[in-house]
């Protein structure tokens, strides 16, 4: 198993796959600090503490940046295997098929919680820059940025599995494209709406519940990835 | 001519019909769907029907016609991606003009077709909720078109970056990326009309609803502009280049 992680890692070794990871709470910083330094002070001025305001204002990105980065991070890990038609080589292997599969779901929660750890810098820079506060509450940040990970990652595997069962991926990237737009619009138990749901502090908007859409995010995900897997290991690959 | 006329022929038959229908149809009715529910919560002074439209476009333009705009640029140049289908298109006796003209003009096309398709939802949801006979048309059409207008220029740069790479998530990457600061771009007045990714919505907004009051004048030359550069730059580009894949 780990040398499945080991070759994945260098198979993406050479793409843009990190720099999609950056690229997210990177965009996410810049946004805010364009966000706060318009309004600042009409933003610190919420009757609310320092920290719920930072998050409040990050949640209107974050949950969507990280349903349609997962959407995308499927598309590009899968898709190289798709195109270079490199299934059949794969799967000569005498590797099994259950943890070829299981490689690339694991592989890809690692770049999604990178995404979610960079997120802890972020909120600290933003933090210290526009003087929010004495002590900087590190575990706050840690949270702030790995809840809606957790709570991503049912999305995630579904769109791995859709990413490799449909060999063109103007689909896959489709559907996900339509599910995160309109995440707000459907009901809290779909996956979708999970991320924005998993924002760890009070907010008076309804459904905002952590301590359950976290650990929903964390066991639909893993339930996901193995039916994912499962189906994977009985499946013909279509090889052209 | 008629070379031409088949060529967009061609590039018709390549295409899956089954999949245009599913990208085409569920952005229309849920955006449609989202504009409807939002009536119930029209606190302004505004006429039912326009506010309804104005919710419709705020779920639509912002973010799925662009994107969607996207997907098509990079179905259409899936075909000769996956198959080592350029070297076969391009050792026809078409010039590469023509080839990259017939790729614009289905892109165009489809845009268009969304745009449609985004009317007749409306249309729908306008009469079962009793509307239809408030509605102004006119606005309706002038906002459909210039919407479509506003997207070209992004559509050819889309078409440029998803010839260049063979990756398909790349181009599809990169114009998601690039759409997500629209929510910001969107409410900023100096900088939002030279954003590629907010003109769709801003063009959109029916006008003087005190949205976002662009000049038409402004957006329409930033829009003139950006076409000539995306298309120009494109199709020379296309020209000249070596197709080894």
């Amino acid at each position: 198993m780990l040398r499945i992680l080991a070759a994945e890692r260098l198979k993406m070794k050479r793409t843009w796959l990190p720099v999609l990871v950056l690229f997210g709470p990177t965009g996410i910083l810049l946004s805010m600090m364009v966000d706060f330094g318009l309004r600042r002070d009409f933003l610190l001025q919420q009757p609310l503490d320092s920290w719920s305001i930072l998050v409040k204002e990050v949640s209107a990105l974050l949950p969507l940046t990280l349903l349609l980065g997962s959407t995308l991070l499927a598309s590009l890990m899968v898709g190289a295997e798709h195109q270079a038609s490199s299934w059949k080589h794969l799967l000569t292997l005498p590797l099994s098929r259950f943890r070829i599969y299981l490689g690339k779901g694991i592989q890809m929660t690692g770049w999604l919680l990178m995404a979610g750890i960079l997120m802890v810098p972020v909120f600290a820079f933003l933090w210290i820059w526009f003087e929010m506060g004495k002590e900087v509450p590190w575990g706050s940040f840690l949270k702030g940025g790995l809840y809606p990970v957790l709570a991503v990652l049912p999305v995630a595997m579904l769109q791995l599995w859709l990413s490799v069962v449909i060999r063109n991926q103007a689909l896959p990237v489709f559907i996900g494209v339509v599910g995160s737009l309109f995440n707000k619009l459907l009901p809290a138990w779909m996956p979708w709406a999970y991320p924005g749901n998993s924002i760890p502090v009070q907010i008076a908007w309804e459904d905002n519940n952590p301590a359950v859409w976290v650990p929903a995010g964390v066991g639909v995900g893993i339930l996901l990835l193995i039916l994912g897997a499962l189906h994977f290991s009985r499946r013909e690959v279509a090889t052209e | 001519m008629m070379g031409f006329a088949r060529l967009i022929t061609g590039e018709w038959l390549k295409l899956q019909k089954w999949l245009l229908w599913i990208l085409l149809l569920p952005g229309p009715f849920l955006a449609v769907w989202v504009g409807s529910q939002s009536l119930e919560i029209n606190a302004y002074e505004t006429e039912d029907w326009l506010w309804m439209y104005m919710m419709t476009v705020q779920q639509y333009g912002w973010l799925f016609f662009p994107v969607l705009t996207g997907v098509f640029a990079a179905l259409i140049c899936r075909y000769e991606h996956v198959g080592g289908g350029w070297k076969h298109l391009l050792a026809q006796p078409v010039s590469r003009t023509q080839v990259y003209l017939a790729k614009a003009f289905l892109l165009a096309g489809f845009a268009a077709a969304s745009q449609v398709i985004l009317l007749i939802f409306y249309m729908i949801a306008a009469w079962l909720n009793e509307l239809q006979d408030t509605v102004s048309w006119g606005i309706l059409f002038k906002s459909a078109i210039a919407g479509w207008v506003a997207v070209l220029p992004l559509a050819a740069l889309q078409l440029w970056v998803s010839f260049l790479w063979r990756s398909f998530g790349v181009p599809l990457a990169i114009n998601i990326v690039l759409a997500l600061p629209t929510i910001l771009a969107a409410q900023s007045k100096e900088f939002g009309p030279f954003y590629p990714w907010a003109q769709p919505m801003l063009a959109m907004m029916p006008a003087g609803n005190g949205y976002l009051d662009v000049h038409t004048e402004t957006l329409v030359s930033v829009i003139l502009t950006g076409f000539l550069v995306a298309g120009i730059g494109g199709w020379i580009h296309f020209c000249r280049r070596d197709q080894s894949a």
